[in-house]
């Protein structure tokens, strides 16, 4: 009898929260957003991603008239972050950027689906480059493709670690060119940059601005851009394609919610990012860094994801079984 | 009016000058000293957090901050490592070999002027090497590649000896120790898992700031409540005693002073390495110089200024690294580098040849920073000491939260604060049983360095590009004669000792 009482109880208080959960959700979709929103980093403060979500906070906060506040989460490859974001609630009120990693992260032993995720959008782009040595023998990337296939495994490039999304690239440029390289794997872009500036190995692999500087200071040249048409600031060089390697690769940054978040919201929060990446106060800040603005939607960036995940998943294996 | 010419130089000067970037200058000044004194909160996060609002100043203003808070952050993490056993930053981590023991023999009031006196000698001798020599020492540090990286990694290790304080088993048992914590965490060239537990954030390794804060505050704080009933505790830090050094004893810290300023110069040129190795390695060498060495470790001014010299001296060259090559000269420098991006200062070959008016604005932020953050830090030592007259009780409860906090507000992580617990236990242990600390942190700083920078050597061109390296080798035998000559020193004394009054033949003429 009295168990009978305390269950019906029970039930009647789950009912209750129930109906206060779903109440407090329409109202949220109601006038989303109705509180503050946090943006959490995935990397280190200070980096160029940190500053994208500085510098694309406030304007979302103009867009949607609600705080926007940016907390760093970093941690084994931002897997730490995404793995927080994926237990949030998905209402719209817990965001993260996201890099490639959480498209490349499942090939690597990292319990990180992205279907876990709902893309809001894509801030920007960092289209790549290979680059070498000022005096390096190398005029063309068949000379560089014609010394590799002569010297199976003794042309040395610098990625910014295995798996990451210039060390993976490579590895596709083995496979299309049918040549054996050796990567040397650094701590991130700007030692591995600075070590092919320096000559320890062949040539660089890696984003077009991150290489600008030493090519500026007269370190490096650019050898091929991996894009589809010619760099509007380098138009000298040419594409890897125009040199018969398919080859395309760029970094980028987007921001999402967890899986299960309304469409509505997400739409909502979508259209603000993408007044917001098209700010000049945006444009400016992301183009000084020697990046590209760019603006995907929501859907655009699933299926990117999708393909960038199919892209990457093969390269990684191929490199990990070396 | 006289008319000055104008040049790159008094341009650069002049916009420092002005009256609202010595404004900054002051804003700066506060927020490192603050930042520094707080265990955990490094110059590296409060120069991250601060470049989110300098962004939309002036390049001279925005440097003058972001370049000032660094300065001053060295001089206020010295203040919880001689007062509380606390690196407040990493670069202080030799700080607490002498300055806390000095503390605790009731010289914590000299302990901190000496240390602030070393610290802007160092600033001051890393200034001037920026000013006069940063473009051809950037070529020197070009010169930097795995071999050499690896080669002075290795020499760097060898200190694990010096720092031991004469245990020396019971040392490298310690770092041997932090060498296996080094190997936690994802492999750096293939990718590969590495005793990570299925505990994900381990796949970024042990996270290194919590465990120093592990290990030097939690530990020593936990020991204190233990052992504060027993009969022969540790007196409480109530007088400061002295205060000013005398005329002697600057004459006699001038040659610890020397040797600081130099190595961190020279470690300070070298891409990726910071004040923190710079200042053990400065300990150990003035220790080997030194003719007080059974001092060292157990309350030395001579080695607590060697330190605090050498860590603040690898800032100027840390700038210059990161200036003329475009590769961060050290963390702080590497969060710089996207600001001063997006301020048109492309930091790289190209830099000091289309701004040459900025090695003069570097130079006249840096030394104003520098004098005004020596005469700060003099001024307020009475008023932050008046913290330690509070019961060792309340105390130790505010260091216990305050490492928590900092810790945490690293990487917003609780998981941080648990290996800062656990490492704080494993340090007590450590007390305990007198297995030194310091071993241990230098395996766990240097061991990556170690690792990755000599398989990326090994790909590139075998063990010859190691053994075809000048700078490699000259690094690699001073390794070796610093690890072989001190007990051969002791060996020949000992025999001579033994000898002594009896007629045996020697070698000596």
């Amino acid at each position: 009898m009295k168990s009978k009482v305390l269950s019906l109880a029970v039930g009647a208080a789950s009912l209750l929260a129930l109906a206060g959960c779903a109440s407090g959700s329409t109202d949220a979709s109601g006038e989303f957003p109705a509180n503050d929103i946090r943006l959490t980093v995935p990397w280190q403060a200070g980096g160029s991603g940190d500053l994208t979500a500085r510098t694309i906070a406030p304007l979302l906060e103009d867009e949607l008239g609600v705080q926007v506040i940016v907390e760093n989460r970093p941690g084994a490859n931002g897997s730490v972050a995404y793995n927080w974001l994926k237990d949030q609630k998905p209402d719209g009120y817990n965001l993260s950027l996201m890099g490639v990693e959480v498209a490349t992260l499942q090939f690597q032993n990292y319990d990180i689906d992205p279907a876990n995720y709902a893309p809001i959008g894509q801030g920007l782009a960092g289209p790549g480059a290979i680059a070498v040595p000022v005096d390096s023998p190398y005029k063309t990337l068949q000379d560089l493709i014609d010394d590799a296939k002569a010297n199976p495994g003794k042309v040395t490039f610098s990625s910014p670690g295995v798996g990451s999304v210039w060390d993976s690239p490579a590895q596709g440029f083995q496979e299309l060119a049918g040549i054996e390289l050796t990567s040397v794997p650094f701590d991130g872009s700007a030692p591995a940059v600075a070590a092919a500036a320096a000559g320890d190995v062949d040539f660089s692999i890696d984003a077009i601005g991150t290489q600008k500087v030493q090519v500026d200071g007269g370190k490096l040249r650019y050898l091929a851009m991996l894009t589809e048409e010619r760099d509007a600031n380098n138009p000298d060089v040419p594409t890897a394609k125009e040199e018969g390697i398919d080859l395309q690769n760029a970094s980028w940054v987007g921001i999402m919610a967890p899986a299960g978040t309304p469409d509505d919201v997400v739409q909502k929060l979508s259209a603000a990012m993408e007044a917001a990446v098209a700010d000049p106060a945006y444009q400016k800040v992301i183009e000084d860094s020697n990046l590209v603005p760019t603006y995907k939607d929501s859907e655009e960036m699933s299926t990117f994801i999708k393909e960038e995940a199919e892209r990457y998943g093969p390269w990684i294996e191929l490199a990990q079984g070396k | 009016m006289i008319n000055i010419v104008a040049s790159p130089v008094t341009d650069g000067i002049a916009a420092v000058l002005a009256p609202d970037t010595l404004i900054y200058i002051g804003i700066g000044i506060l927020i490192g000293m603050l930042v520094g004194a707080f265990p955990g909160v490094t110059a590296t996060m409060a120069v991250a957090l601060a470049s989110g609002f300098t962004l939309t100043m002036e390049p001279t203003q925005g440097l003058a901050m972001l370049l000032t808070i660094y300065v001053a952050a060295q001089f206020g993490d010295r203040v919880p490592a001689i007062l509380i056993n606390t690196p407040g930053t990493p670069a202080s981590i030799s700080t607490t070999f002498d300055g806390y023991p000095l503390a605790q023999q009731g010289k914590a009031g000299l302990a901190l002027t000496t240390s602030a006196f070393g610290s802007a000698i160092g600033m001051l001798f890393g200034i001037a090497i920026l000013a006069v020599a940063a473009v051809p020492l950037s070529a020197f540090a070009m010169q930097f590649g795995p071999p050499e990286m690896f080669a002075l990694v290795v020499f760097g290790l060898t200190m694990m000896v010096g720092v031991s304080s004469g245990r020396i088993v019971k040392g490298l048992a310690a770092g041997a120790f932090g060498l296996f914590l080094a190997t936690v965490g994802r492999d750096p060239i293939t990718g590969d898992q590495r005793f990570t537990l299925g505990i994900l954030e381990l796949n970024g390794g042990i996270p290194f700031i919590p465990v120093i804060i592990g290990f030097f505050g939690v530990a020593e704080v936990i020991n204190q409540i233990l052992t504060h009933r027993k009969a022969h505790h540790v007196p409480p830090i109530t007088q400061m005693g002295q205060w000013m050094p005398g005329m002697k004893l600057m004459r006699r810290l001038s040659k610890p002073m020397g040797i600081g300023a130099v190595t961190g110069s020279v470690v300070g040129l070298v891409p990726a390495v910071g004040g923190d190795i710079a200042g053990i390695i400065a300990w150990d060498n003035a220790k080997k110089a030194s003719k007080h060495k059974h001092e060292f470790g157990k309350g030395s001014l001579e080695g607590l200024t060697a330190g605090d010299t050498a860590s603040t001296a690898t800032l100027g060259g840390s700038v210059t690294t990161t200036m003329a090559l475009g590769v961060p000269g050290d963390s702080v420098m590497a969060v710089m580098i996207g600001s001063m991006m997006i301020w048109g200062i492309q930091p790289g070959p190209g830099l000091f040849s289309s701004h040459p008016d900025l090695i003069a604005s570097l130079v006249a932020i840096l030394l104003i920073a520098t004098i005004l953050t020596l005469g700060l830090s003099l001024l307020r030592m009475r008023g932050v000491v008046k913290l330690l007259e509070l019961p060792n009780h309340f105390l130790w409860v505010i260091i216990l939260i305050f490492c928590m906090v900092g810790t945490y507000s690293i990487n917003n992580s609780v998981f941080d604060v648990f290996m800062m617990l656990i490492f704080g236990l494993i340090g007590l242990f450590m007390l305990r049983f007198g297995f030194p600390a310091g071993p241990a942190v230098l395996g766990l700083i240097l061991g990556p360095l170690a690792e990755s920078n000599l398989r990326r050597a090994l790909i590139t061109d075998g063990w010859a590009s190691i053994f075809t390296s000048p700078i490699a080798v000259v690094l690699l035998l001073i390794a070796a004669a610093a690890l072989i000559l001190p007990p051969l020193r002791g060996l020949v004394k000992r025999r001579r000792l033994a000898n002594e009054g009896k007629d045996v033949p020697t070698l000596m003429p």
